[in-house]
């Protein structure tokens, strides 16, 4: 099992840091979720400046896209897990490489990891995140 | 030979003194009244045209005067040869002398003295007798002789020890000797030891016990080493006194006919072992189908252990009439034809005898006059060939069926990876808009033409959606989870998912499913697929709302007429049982130009948003999954288009 970093003080927002080559991608990941309230976003378009931006940024938890022209997602996700610093922040998997009927059973596991499928939504995007963070508590 | 009254006897009289003449004539007829006829001969010239047997019993010649006028008249008479006797008329013995030379020609003679003497009628009468048997006796030698001369057959006569009396000119030639050098011999001096005991010891049986040999067949070993067959009888001879004075045989030269016989019996012995030993089974049957001859392999394809036991019956003995009555066409027409026929291939099935195939030739037996009298049969049992040639076949079209597949699974594996690509690199921009017409809705909550912009827009990026799960499902992997399916349920199952569909398209569904219809091997949600692909054509063919017909049926694939597609017959088998599904609208129907492209991916009849054209193509992978048929036209009757579903049920065995 992972070990979760502590989820965020109910007063405090929890900090959301998207990776994905797709600068519009990401904007808009930010926008809606920042818009649904309790959520800091920052965003990351170039993969290996990833490592640097989680050390500075110290999310509670990290959305990752997987395929990525430099560094892909598996790559980043094992740099990230390397670092004392950020080796318990959890990460979602973001990816187009997944099928219709994996996607409706919304977060699922694979190999460890946990995955989201795109097209995602705010909703879905919230509900994961929320499930992910309650379940170290 | 004249016939006379009872003891009239005719006798011409010649005699050189006409008065002499005419004097014994009246004397000879008056002196014994009724007993003879005289008639008077007046020239040797008219004597020797004379047909004496018709016209007297016997000849009065008067010698007493002009010597060699008798002498010549003795000659022409004799050298007649006839049954009529001659008697002369002398003066005395003396006078008789004189006719030493032909003497022997004259049967009797009176002395001119005894001319009333009682002794006269006597006399004239054994003449004509004595002239009579003589004459037979002539006749008989000669009958005898010319047999013995004439007759090409060996004929001897022998004594009591065995040795020739009397042999013929044949039987001499026959043994390159003459008549003489044989005469006193016995079978010792002409054969090999053995043979002459053999034969010396039947002429003792037949010397002592009077019985005869009859035809028996003898083989013949000349002292040179020749051999020769006879057919011999040998009986015994006797005197007139049925005493046993020898043998007589005769023997005739069958050398040429026993060497014949002996090849034909060693071509029947050929003939018989190849027959016996032949690899095929061989059979002659008469004209009206009966069997004549059969060998042990023929007997064993009709059934039985002995061709003793097929010989005069027919074919209707051996096989149900339909079997027997083909057969039994095929031979009629073979002989009424006088044409054989090669190759006839039989299938044969007899209880309790593995089955087999026979490969046939049958040619028409004929007569020596050309005409048919019944038909000789080969038979190959061919079974071993044609199981070898089915599972060819079989091996051929498994082939050409994995290489269809490999085709359509190549096919499938290009558009797969295209489609894969594709949806990836929209699946992004997409979810970028889709968040941005979120953000926006959430934002912007008038005017409400704005609001109505930014809902078309995210309704449009859940359509696009959908063609990129679709595509992604067109190449997805396909793994079938076979299970026994009911057709109807899942028919009526779609029906009932799509009901709104229908009431909105104002679409009438009539039924008409068979209710014991068995189950086929199936992924039902697969199948689904099918039947809501093929509802949702159907609702689109039928814009301004129409009726929608379902049958379900079995049946079995009978043949391949004219009225089953040659698809069905390369999917099916005849004999195969099969579930069809018929699915037809009331639609335009297809258009001729289409007809061939509609189960192309990518094509679609419908406006560009409304489909991928992927549903027809998906619809025919997954039905060819279930070792199914689709097929698509137009309604034969009626406007619309009817699509066909046919699926092999499962055999009862794996039920």
């Amino acid at each position: 099992m992972l070990n979760f970093k502590k989820s965020p003080p109910k007063n405090e927002l929890t900090r959301v840091l998207v990776i994905d080559d797709e600068p519009s991608f990401t904007r808009m990941v930010k926008v809606n979720l920042e818009d649904a309230g309790s959520y800091s976003v920052e965003t990351v378009n170039e993969s290996p400046q990833a490592l640097e931006r989680a050390i500075n940024f110290d999310p509670h938890i990290i959305l990752l896209d997987v395929v990525m022209p430099e560094a892909d997602g598996g790559d980043v996700a094992t740099r990230l897990r390397k670092r004392e610093a950020t080796r318990e922040i959890p990460i979602i998997f973001v990816s187009a490489m997944v099928s219709r009927k994996e996607s409706e059973a919304g977060l699922y596991q694979s190999g460890g990891e946990q995955f989201l499928a795109k097209p995602v939504n705010t909703k879905t995007l919230v509900t994961a995140i929320n499930t992910l963070l309650a379940k170290k508590d | 030979m004249v016939t006379l009254p009872k003891n009239l006897q005719k006798l011409l009289l010649f005699s050189p003194d006409q008065a002499e003449a005419a004097w014994l004539q009246s004397h000879i007829e008056e002196a014994y009244e009724g007993k003879y006829q005289v008639t008077l001969v007046d020239s040797l010239e008219r004597l020797a045209t004379m047909d004496l047997e018709s016209m007297c019993h016997a000849i009065l010649l008067d010698l007493r005067t002009e010597y060699a006028e008798a002498c010549r008249a003795i000659q022409i008479i004799g050298d007649m040869n006839s049954a009529v006797a001659l008697i002369c008329l002398c003066r005395s013995h003396d006078q008789l002398q004189a006719f030493n030379k032909v003497i022997h020609l004259v049967d009797d003679y009176i002395l001119a003295d005894g001319l009333e003497s009682v002794e006269l009628p006597t006399r004239i009468t054994h003449a004509i007798r004595r002239r009579k048997k003589e004459h037979e006796l002539i006749h008989e030698q000669s009958l005898l002789h010319s047999l013995l001369v004439n007759i090409p057959d060996a004929i001897y006569f022998k004594d009591c020890n065995s040795r020739f009396t009397k042999v013929n000119e044949a039987m001499a030639r026959s043994y390159g000797q003459g008549i003489g050098d044989i005469i006193g011999k016995t079978d010792f001096d002409l054969f090999t030891e053995e043979h002459a005991r053999l034969a010396s010891e039947d002429e003792k049986h037949i010397v002592e016990t009077g019985e005869s040999i009859i035809g028996k067949i003898e083989k013949e070993t000349l002292s040179n080493g020749d051999i020769r067959w006879v057919s011999t009888t040998k009986v015994p001879l006797r005197n007139s006194l049925g005493k046993i004075l020898g043998s007589m045989g005769i023997s005739r030269n069958i050398t040429d006919l026993k060497l014949a016989q002996d090849k034909l019996l060693q071509e029947q012995a050929l003939l018989k072992t190849i027959v016996n030993h032949a690899l095929a089974g061989i059979f002659v049957k008469n004209r009206s189908g009966h069997y004549l001859l059969v060998n042990k392999r023929h007997s064993d394809y009709l059934g039985v252990n002995s061709p003793e036991d097929v010989k005069g019956k027919t074919i209707f003995d051996f096989f149900t009439p339909e079997t027997a009555s083909l057969i039994d066409t095929i031979d009629k027409k073979i002989m009424d034809s006088g044409e054989g026929r090669e190759g006839i291939i039989d299938h044969r099935v007899i209880e309790g005898r593995p089955e087999k195939w026979l490969l046939t030739s049958k040619v028409p037996l004929k007569g020596e006059k050309g005409d048919c009298e019944g038909l000789v049969g080969i038979s190959i049992d061919v079974t071993q060939q044609i199981e070898y040639e089915k599972a060819l076949k079989k091996a051929i079209q498994t082939n050409e069926e994995t290489k269809l597949q490999l085709i359509e699974s190549e096919k499938l594996k290009t558009v797969g990876r295209m489609a894969a690509g594709v949806a990836h690199e929209v699946k992004n921009p997409l979810n970028v808009v889709a968040l941005g017409a979120e953000y926006l809705k959430r934002k912007i909550k008038e005017p409400p033409e704005l609001v109505e912009i930014i809902d078309d827009m995210a309704a449009a990026i859940d359509r696009a959606n959908g063609v990129i799960f679709e595509l992604l499902d067109y190449s997805a992997p396909h793994e079938v989870n076979m299970q026994p399916t009911n057709l109807n349920e899942i028919i009526k199952q779609v029906l009932s998912l799509l009901r709104h569909n229908f009431n909105h398209a104002k679409v009438v569904i009539k039924l008409e499913l068979d209710q014991d219809l068995p189950p086929i091997a199936a992924e039902r949600s697969k199948i689904e697929q099918v039947f809501v692909n093929l509802f949702l054509n159907a609702i689109s063919a039928m814009e301004k709302g129409g009726e929608l017909f379902v049958q379900s049926y079995t049946h079995r694939m009978a043949s391949t007429g004219s009225n089953v597609s040659s698809q069905m017959t390369e999917r099916f088998r005849i004999g195969d049982q099969i579930v069809s599904v018929e699915v037809a609208d009331s639609g335009n129907g297809i258009r001729d130009e289409d007809a061939h492209k509609l189960f192309d991916p990518f094509f679609s009849t419908k406006s560009t948003g409304d489909g991928t054209g992927l549903g027809l193509s998906v619809t025919r992978s997954i039905v060819e999954m279930h070792r199914g048929l689709i097929t698509l036209e137009n309604r034969s009757t009626v406007l619309g288009a009817l699509a066909r579903l046919s699926f092999p049920i499962i055999p009862s065995n794996h039920a």
